[in-house]
């Protein structure tokens, strides 16, 4: 398609009529600042095509000034090797009229024709907008939106399509984006993405196993059932059976038998009970024959040795007689041996005892004599501490009492001293010879006299002077010094001294002698601690010792043969003591011995006798001679009746008892285990009678065919299922595919078109398209894919306008017209991308007419083509 | 003595208690319940044609256990007869040590008329001038001939002698290998009987002139065996050929077809064999073949009537092929790739059921869309 004039009149800044000729087929450069109407003519541009003439919704075309204005514009182009001219006037007596060749059409058969052509579609009412301008919204670009890619392609979508699958029709299909949506929403509720089942599918195999297993469980319960039947069978054939044969009763008698043999053996062991009783007391009965025979022997041969005995006993007697008499006088002699030696041992103790009362004596006599000495000292010191105390009674000073005899003295003399201070003083020096009485004292010489009162001086011949010592004080220091005296006096009075010197000297006297009493007590303490009293009656008490000492010495005479000590007579003592006592002891032993040999003989000699008479008694030999004979009948007894027990005991052996008290316990055991088994029988029928009847009455088989037949139905409905499923799937994938391959197909041309300018801008650069003919991922080499939506603004604006060049590659190809209008685009490119942008939109010029308008010529200089200034042009038309 | 010569009814196979899980709940439930509906049936068939007796060979139950509510449901149907019922164990409800035979006795009050034949032996019914020789199966299943011992049976004078068997005559019964309770076919003449009743084989089937099955009262199986009836059975007098009345006593009438389709004539043809079916027919069709689309969409619509009209319906399509023509895909707008698919599941639905379920399911949603876009 190539625009060749587009004229405008009564058209925003168009008030006047304008238009745009001698358009280029390929690139054309228009050039225009501001507001100089280049905007209001690519306006011109879409109302001419995408307005219905009759809308009242293109007020923005009329010019300001002027409301009654009947916009119109012109446009002549060619496709297809046909001119066509459009001419449309809105508002005002709107018109539309197309002719082509010979063709004229008017108003909407026009503008049918137009949207036919080109790829778009009319609004039903009111102004165009944006998303009826199919393909010619896309190519063209109006001011700042070139990089919006994603809007303008969906609205052109279904035209895109419509005109790239021109070539394909064949594969091109019409609802089959709808029919696989379609199937995919169905197959979405059996399936899952992943092909899982899910839905009412995933529900019918849950029923179907479910349904199977409560068949299984049934199955099972009626499997059982049925063995249950089968043993019910074979126990009631077997009840039966031994209910008939009743094999305990075999076995009982079997018992029955075995008990009788078993009665006749016991009877048999009775009977050697008693057999074996009569054998034992027969054998004791002779047993008893041979002890009596045995002890009649005994007593025979017991005669000769009683005789032997009584002999011996009787020498025995004699020895021991014999001893005792000599034992007798060993008593006598070893009893005189101890008086003796008892004499001696008191003779040395008395000597023993006198040499101690010696010795002690003399001990005695010293210490009484110096407890005399003793008495005799303390008696005097006694009388000298009696004497200093004597010497310490009476006044009595201490420090105080001359310390305030020394304070009284001191506050007289000052008083005294203070008196005179006051006191008048009359110096006098009388001619010689001369002299004066004062206060009756007569006086001569030089001198002078101190007067507290009134005194009367005489002067002889020349009569008295009185002197009256002035003032107040005076007579109360009279009074002052008058008093301390006599305090001073009354102390010296009260202490007993007549100065305060002899008091001190009393005081040092007093203290020497106490020190002294202190002393004498120390001594007297050391010679007589409990007092003189005690001392004396110690002494007193050693004396009276001292005597008594001597008169027991006195008593005790002087044995000067005696030359033994006391511990040797102690010895000997002892020694006699020891041989007395064993003699005695020795004796009193013998002469039992002999009394207990004469007792002995005495016995022995009466059995003696006893036995001899037994052994002569001539009835004690007949029984003799008859037990004897007794004795050889029991031996025969015992012979027989040994040899019938053993025959008896073989009989017994025979016959087993033990073993017939096992057959009892065998048989009667059998016949209880076969009767057990037969109530078992009984017990197993009823039990599983039970059972069965229970399942009969629940009715299982018929709950198991309605089971069987619900799993059926239910099989049914998830192979039903499955089948849907599984067809939906395979629609699902093998549609997609198909669909995927004709999205490739028909976008093959258009990727060789992106390729073609791309490479201008990027060097081996990549651009994805997806089926909705949508930009996807941009791949440069080295570096990373990016988003088309990612990439910078002007970017998308270069990609922008090659996509769109190359979707009118791609419609040029398919036969479609092709308008390319650039509105201010690629403001925001570069120098170098500017740059490669215009060697893209040159190669782009070779097929398809562009209109460039822009307010920056200078950013198209290397274009290659003329720049056409609207200013000039409209300076032109106006010219 | 009997003025009358015997007569008595012959059934067998009630498979009481047996269910139907190829069916829907509700149509399976009505099956089940129309087996027990069936026997008061023949009840009230026999009292209707003075009949002396009622023999029953065998099966009257499906299974060992049933539920209460079936087995007085049973006893009740009984009462539709008041002279004797002689029932006979077969393999499915077989003498065994605990029998349904024993619950039953004990959940109902059997009435005197109801003779079962638990145990070998002869049943003489002396008003009905019939001695019944039982031959009852006391296990599922027994590898001797248990009639064998017919020949020792003695009964009455003048009774005529009638044998009461479950099994299968060997060598008689189609497509049956069944070696398990074999009935010697000559065995009605071995031990001198009148007339043998025999059960097991559910359709109706003629051994021999004394020799019969009489088939289940009620079609319980697919199989198009004459199933559905009872015999009426006359014997002038022992020795005497008996004299057999076929009755139709099922109430439901079960239809299995095969139809080849491949034009819409076949599919006509098809309609006017199924145009009689009403509610108390059982349904089953296996359809075969290829058919275009209108043809194909025709048959599903007319399938939708049938259901609604039979009792029930069973369709087995899996043989059957789509084949859309090319006037159908443009027709659909099937163009471009979805044409591409529908080719190709075209070719794999011979093969794989799933490509045809897809062929299926794809045509009928592009059908769909026609139809919104024509509306």
């Amino acid at each position: 398609m190539k625009v060749s004039r587009l004229a405008v009149k009564e058209l925003r800044q168009f008030a006047r009529h304008f238009e745009l000729t001698a358009l280029e087929p390929g690139l054309n450069l228009i050039s225009g600042a501001n507001e100089t109407g280049k905007s209001a003519l690519v306006r011109a541009l879409q109302a001419a095509f995408f307005e219905r003439y009759s809308t009242k919704s293109v007020e923005d075309l009329r010019p300001w000034q002027d409301p009654n204005a009947a916009p119109e514009v012109q446009v002549d182009f060619e496709h297809g090797g046909l001119d066509y001219s459009l001419s449309k006037q809105f508002l005002k007596k709107p018109r539309c009229r197309l002719t082509l060749d010979r063709q004229v059409l008017e108003g909407d058969q026009a503008e049918q024709h137009l949207q036919q052509l080109l790829g778009f579609s009319y609004p039903g009412k009111g102004a165009s907008r944006e998303e009826y301008w199919g393909i010619p919204g896309l190519l063209w670009i109006t001011q700042g939106t070139g990089q919006d890619l994603a809007r303008p392609i969906s609205h052109a979508h279904g035209f895109l399509r419509e005109s790239l699958s021109q070539g394909m029709e064949d594969l091109a299909t019409s609802g089959g984006d709808r029919l696989i949506d379609e199937i995919a929403a169905e197959r979405s509720t059996l399936l899952t993405q992943t092909g899982k089942q899910t839905g009412e599918l995933k529900k019918a195999v849950s029923e179907v196993e479910s349904a199977a297993a409560v068949l299984a469980e049934t199955d099972r319960r009626l499997s059982q059932s049925s063995s249950a039947i089968e043993r019910l069978g074979v126990v009631r054939r077997e009840w039966q059976e031994h209910e008939s044969a009743r094999p305990w009763e075999e076995a009982e008698q079997k018992q029955a038998r075995a008990a009788d043999q078993l009665h006749e053996v016991n009877r048999q062991r009775q009977q050697l009970v008693s057999n074996e009783t009569d054998l034992n007391r027969t054998r004791r009965e002779r047993q008893q024959l041979l002890d009596q025979l045995g002890q009649w022997r005994d007593e025979a041969d017991q005669l000769e040795s009683r005789a032997r005995r009584v002999a011996e006993l009787k020498t025995r007697q004699e020895a021991a007689q014999a001893e005792v008499t000599v034992l007798e006088r060993q008593v006598i002699q070893s009893t005189s041996a101890l008086r003796e030696a008892q004499a001696v041992l008191a003779r040395a103790e008395a000597q023993k005892r006198r040499r101690e009362l010696e010795a002690l004596l003399e001990e005695g006599q010293l210490a009484l004599e110096h407890a005399r000495s003793q008495v005799e000292r303390a008696r005097e010191v006694s009388e000298q501490r009696r004497q200093l105390a004597v010497r310490l009674t009476g006044a009595t000073l201490d420090s105080n009492r001359i310390d305030a005899l020394a304070r009284a003295e001191e506050a007289a003399r000052e008083s005294v001293v203070r008196h005179e201070a006051i006191a008048t003083r009359v110096r006098y020096r009388l001619n010689p010879g001369a002299a004066i009485t004062v206060a009756g004292q007569a006086l001569s010489g030089e001198g002078s006299v101190t007067l507290t009162e009134s005194t009367r001086l005489r002067l002889g011949e020349l009569g008295e002077i009185t002197i009256e010592p002035g003032g107040e004080d005076l007579v109360a220091s009279t009074e002052r010094v008058q008093a301390a005296e006599q305090d001073f006096d009354r102390l010296l009075k009260a202490s007993g001294v007549s100065s305060v010197a002899e008091a001190r000297q009393r005081l040092a006297e007093r203290q020497e002698a106490e020190q002294k009493i202190t002393w004498l007590d120390q001594t007297l303490e050391d010679i007589a601690p409990n007092g003189l009293q005690a001392l004396i009656a110690e002494t007193e008490r050693r004396q009276r010792r001292q005597q008594s000492a001597r008169a027991e010495l006195d008593e005790l005479p002087e044995d000067r043969d005696l030359a033994i000590s006391t511990s040797d007579a102690q010895d000997a003592l002892e020694l006699a003591r020891e041989e007395a006592s064993r003699v005695e002891a020795k004796r009193r032993a013998t002469r039992d011995e002999d009394i207990a040999a004469r007792t002995e003989l005495d016995t022995a000699e009466r059995e003696y006798q006893g036995l001899t008479q037994r052994i002569e008694d001539p009835d004690r030999r007949a029984r003799q001679r008859a037990s004897q004979d007794q004795l050889l009948q029991l031996s025969a007894g015992i012979e027989a009746l040994e040899q019938s027990l053993g025959r008896q005991r073989a009989a017994i052996e025979a016959a087993n008892p033990q073993v017939l008290q096992d057959d009892i316990q065998r048989y009667a055991r059998s016949a209880e285990n076969t009767r057990a088994a037969q109530r078992d029988r009984r017990t197993e029928i009823a039990r599983l009678e039970g059972a069965l009847g229970a399942d009969g009455a629940a009715g299982l088989g018929e709950h198991r065919a309605e089971q069987a037949a619900r799993l059926e139905r239910l099989a049914r409905r998830q192979q039903a299922l499955e089948l849907r499923a599984g067809a939906l799937e395979l629609l699902y994938q093998r549609l997609q595919r198909k669909r995927s391959r004709l999205v490739e197909r028909l976008q093959a041309p258009l990727q060789r078109h992106v390729a073609r300018y791309l490479r201008l801008l990027f060097p081996e650069a990549e651009l994805t398209i997806n089926e909705a003919f949508q930009p996807g991922k941009l791949h440069r080499n080295g570096l990373p894919d990016v988003d088309f939506a990612a990439l910078s603004f002007g970017a998308r604006e270069q990609v922008g306008v090659i996509l769109r060049l190359a979707y009118a590659d791609a419609l040029k190809e398919a036969g479609r017209p092709t308008l390319i209008v650039l509105d201010d685009a690629l403001v925001h490119s570069d120098r170098p991308r500017r740059e490669a942008m215009q060697r893209v939109l040159y190669s782009a010029g070779h097929r398809h007419q562009i209109l460039l308008f822009t307010c920056h010529p200078d950013n198209w200089a290397d274009l290659g083509v003329p720049v056409r200034s609207l200013e000039q042009l409209k300076s032109e038309a106006g010219g | 003595m009997r003025f009358s010569v015997p007569r008595f009814i012959h059934t067998a196979d009630w498979q009481i208690g047996k269910q139907f899980g190829q069916f829907d709940h509700s149509e399976a439930g009505v099956l089940s319940d129309q087996r027990i509906n069936t026997v008061a049936r023949i009840g009230e068939l026999a009292t209707q044609v003075k009949a002396d007796a009622i023999l029953v060979a065998g099966d009257v139950f499906d299974m060992q256990t049933v539920s209460c509510k079936t087995l007085h449901r049973l006893a009740t149907a009984l009462d539709s007869y008041s002279g004797p019922w002689v029932l006979l164990p077969g393999n499915h409800d077989a003498a065994v040590a605990e029998s349904v035979w024993q619950v039953w006795q004990r959940t109902v009050q059997l009435p005197a008329n109801i003779h079962l034949a638990l145990k070998p032996g002869v049943i003489e019914l002396q008003a009905a001038g019939l001695a019944v020789f039982c031959a009852p199966l006391t296990q599922r299943h027994s590898q001797s001939d248990l009639t064998e011992p017919f020949s020792h049976y003695d009964c009455g004078a003048g009774l005529v002698r009638v044998g009461l068997a479950h099994g299968s005559v060997q060598g008689i019964l189609p497509d049956q290998m069944e070696t398990q309770n074999p009935i010697a076919a000559d065995r009605a003449l071995t031990s001198g009987l009148d007339y043998l009743a025999l059960g097991d084989w559910h359709g109706r089937l003629e051994v021999n002139t004394h020799t019969f099955y009489s088939g289940s009262p009620e079609t319980d199986v697919f199989r198009n065996n004459d199933s559905g009836n009872v015999l009426e059975v006359q014997i002038d007098s022992p020795g005497a050929v008996p004299e057999v009345t076929v009755h139709r006593t099922g109430y439901f009438r079960w239809y299995q077809a095969l139809c080849g389709l491949r034009i819409r004539e076949d599919l006509e043809q098809l309609q006017e064999q199924c145009a009689a079916f009403d509610r108390l027919a059982v349904v089953k069709l296996r359809l075969e073949g290829a058919l275009d689309l209108a043809t194909y969409q025709d048959l599903a619509r007319w399938l939708g009537t049938l259901e609604a009209r039979v009792h029930a319906l069973l369709t087995d399509d899996e043989a059957l092929a789509i084949a859309p023509s090319d006037n159908d895909l443009l027709d659909l707008q099937a163009d471009g790739y979805l044409a591409e698919v529908v080719t190709e599941l075209k070719a794999e639905q011979e093969s794989n059921a799933v490509s045809r379920e897809a062929l299926r399911l794809l045509l009928q949603k592009l059908a769909q869309h026609q139809q919104d876009v024509r509306a």
